[in-house]
């Protein structure tokens, strides 16, 4: 099958937690963008975005777990030669463009190159299907300005994100902060500049704002945003030509060794939120700036039919409701992405914390009130019997060792 | 709380990204002595492969007909020293540079 024109592909990045998929429902909301498909890659091993992306009937969504950069199974190549596999057997309803909303952790130079690279001499069947029916028509970087300076400072990875987008879209620019010495917003402008001087930049909550313009199709041409991305995409494909062990993918992960981790909660129980409160607070005290990320979905004790939805970007946790599960998985699933810290930290304190229910709990404080009872009572019948022995010991031994002589005489 | 902290495993953070990789490109560039039709690009890798090296700053020197010449350093961009890209790049970028040179006077 050939299509007619080429199906638009954009690319929507951000470091972790800077509003992508805030940004991506609000989009699909919209009539405009139906007949959308969207790959969500997840950064850890289990999933939760793609429940936290409403998807209509008219769109499509394709979710992989992993990093869209490294891991060979779920690279973006391979999405979207099944999205074309299934469209080109009518398993799926025609789609007009696609979306690729990337974990906050990836490195755009290798998943641009698997759009784009499949029309060069020696490139697999895969690879030019790929790139003969696609069309690389955007990158969009979601900046949390909250955020930014440290993370631009700290994260290569999102140095790279802003390096590569065609357009900046500035998020959380209606959250008041404490303005510090370095973190006024003509700074953190300039910084972005510095790294991109051709993106155009938007605010989200500007009074001019319009969604569905930053993902119209367009023209994506690296050369234009200057010699950094030409050299990091060239030197990306140098190495992955150089690296067959890596199955022509970079690296099998390459952010753990960074020191980032990705930490699975998953609870069947429901969870109280006083106990989700206290490990949420005992986390950001342990952690500080080393918790990346937080995102859970979590059944709640006091309503488990509407499960609440929590992020946290770094110190910064906001919740709300859903007013029903979003799909037939109900469990609790929390995932926190930390920076240099030992991941068995984490679930340690969730296991202490929220690892038992609070009626089960009540249940085991009665237990041990109970058993304390029992204690205190068999001390008091011991020392009863103690004493009464003692007494009767002593009244026994109350006969003096030599008798007295009461005067008798032989 | 950062003593509790540090025995929890919290370590010192790294800083400095965007000044650091222009740091390096401009001292690639001095020390090598490269035209600006050279790109130098610098990028940070990591991997928990078996085999692989952990954190990894790969600097590649991509002229417009050569094969890239690639340094990599075993630690991230910010960690990399002037001295170390001296003694990275100046035998392998010097030895290419004299064969090219004798190529040329044959």
């Amino acid at each position: 099958m050939k299509f007619d024109e080429p199906i638009p592909v954009t690319i929507l990045t951000g470091f972790l937690g800077a509003g992508k998929s805030t940004l991506l429902n609000e989009l699909l909301a919209s009539d405009a963008f139906a007949d959308t498909a969207v790959i969500i890659n997840e950064f850890g091993d289990i999933s939760i975005d793609h429940d936290l992306v409403h998807v209509n009937q008219r769109e499509l969504m394709v979710t992989t777990t992993g990093c869209l950069c490294c891991t060979a199974s779920s690279d973006i190549r391979t999405a979207l030669f099944e999205l074309y596999d299934a469209l080109d057997s009518n398993a799926v309803p025609p789609f007009k463009r696609v979306i690729v909303e990337t974990t906050g952790l990836a490195d755009p130079a290798p998943i641009i190159n698997q759009i784009t690279m499949g029309s060069v001499p020696g490139a697999g069947y895969r690879a030019q299907v790929v790139a003969g029916h696609f069309q690389l028509s955007g990158v969009v970087c979601a900046v949390d300005v909250t955020m930014a300076h440290g993370t631009l400072e700290r994260h290569f990875e999102c140095m790279k994100q802003v390096a590569f987008a065609d357009l900046i879209v500035l998020t959380k620019t209606d959250i008041n902060t404490e303005p510090r010495a370095n973190a006024r917003p003509s700074d953190l402008l300039q910084m972005l500049s510095q790294i991109n001087p051709a993106a155009a930049i938007v605010d989200r909550h500007g009074t001019e704002f319009d969604l569905a313009s930053v993902f119209v199709p367009r023209r994506y041409v690296p050369s234009e945003l200057g010699s950094d991305v030409e050299g990091w995409l060239a030197l990306e494909q140098a190495l992955a030509d150089d690296s067959p062990s890596h199955d022509n993918v970079m690296d099998a992960n390459r952010h753990s060794a960074a020191g980032i981790q990705s930490v699975a909660l998953v609870e069947n129980r429901l969870v109280s939120a006083r106990n989700l409160a206290s490990f949420v607070d005992l986390l950001n005290t342990v952690a500080g700036p080393q918790m990346l990320r937080l995102k859970g979905l979590i059944g709640l004790e006091d309503d488990p039919e509407r499960p609440l939805v929590i992020h946290g970007v770094q110190h910064v946790i906001y919740q709300y409701r859903l007013p029903a599960w979003p799909s037939d998985d109900r469990r609790t699933r929390i995932v926190v992405i930390t920076h240099n810290l030992d991941g068995s930290v984490v679930k340690s304190l969730f296991t202490a914390i929220t690892g038992i229910s609070a009626r089960a709990k009540a249940r085991m404080v009665a237990t041990v009130l109970g058993l304390s009872a029992l204690g205190a009572a068999l001390v008091a019948v011991l020392l009863h019997t103690f004493h009464d022995g003692a007494v009767a010991h002593l009244e026994f031994n109350s006969a003096p060792a030599i008798p007295t002589s009461t005067g008798t005489t032989h | 709380m950062s003593k509790a902290a540090f025995a929890l495993g919290r370590r010192a953070q790294r800083t400095g990204y965007p000044e650091a990789v222009q740091r390096l490109k401009l001292q690639t560039r001095k020390l090598l002595g490269l035209s600006e039709d050279v790109t130098v690009s610098v990028t940070e890798l990591s991997c928990r492969e078996p085999g692989c090296p952990d954190v990894e700053t790969v600097i590649a020197i991509l002229g417009q007909r050569d094969k890239p010449c690639i340094a990599r350093f075993h630690k991230s961009i910010p960690d990399v020293t002037a001295d170390e890209l001296k003694t990275a790049f100046e035998p392998t970028f010097l030895s290419k540079k004299g064969a090219e040179s004798k190529d040329q006077e044959s």
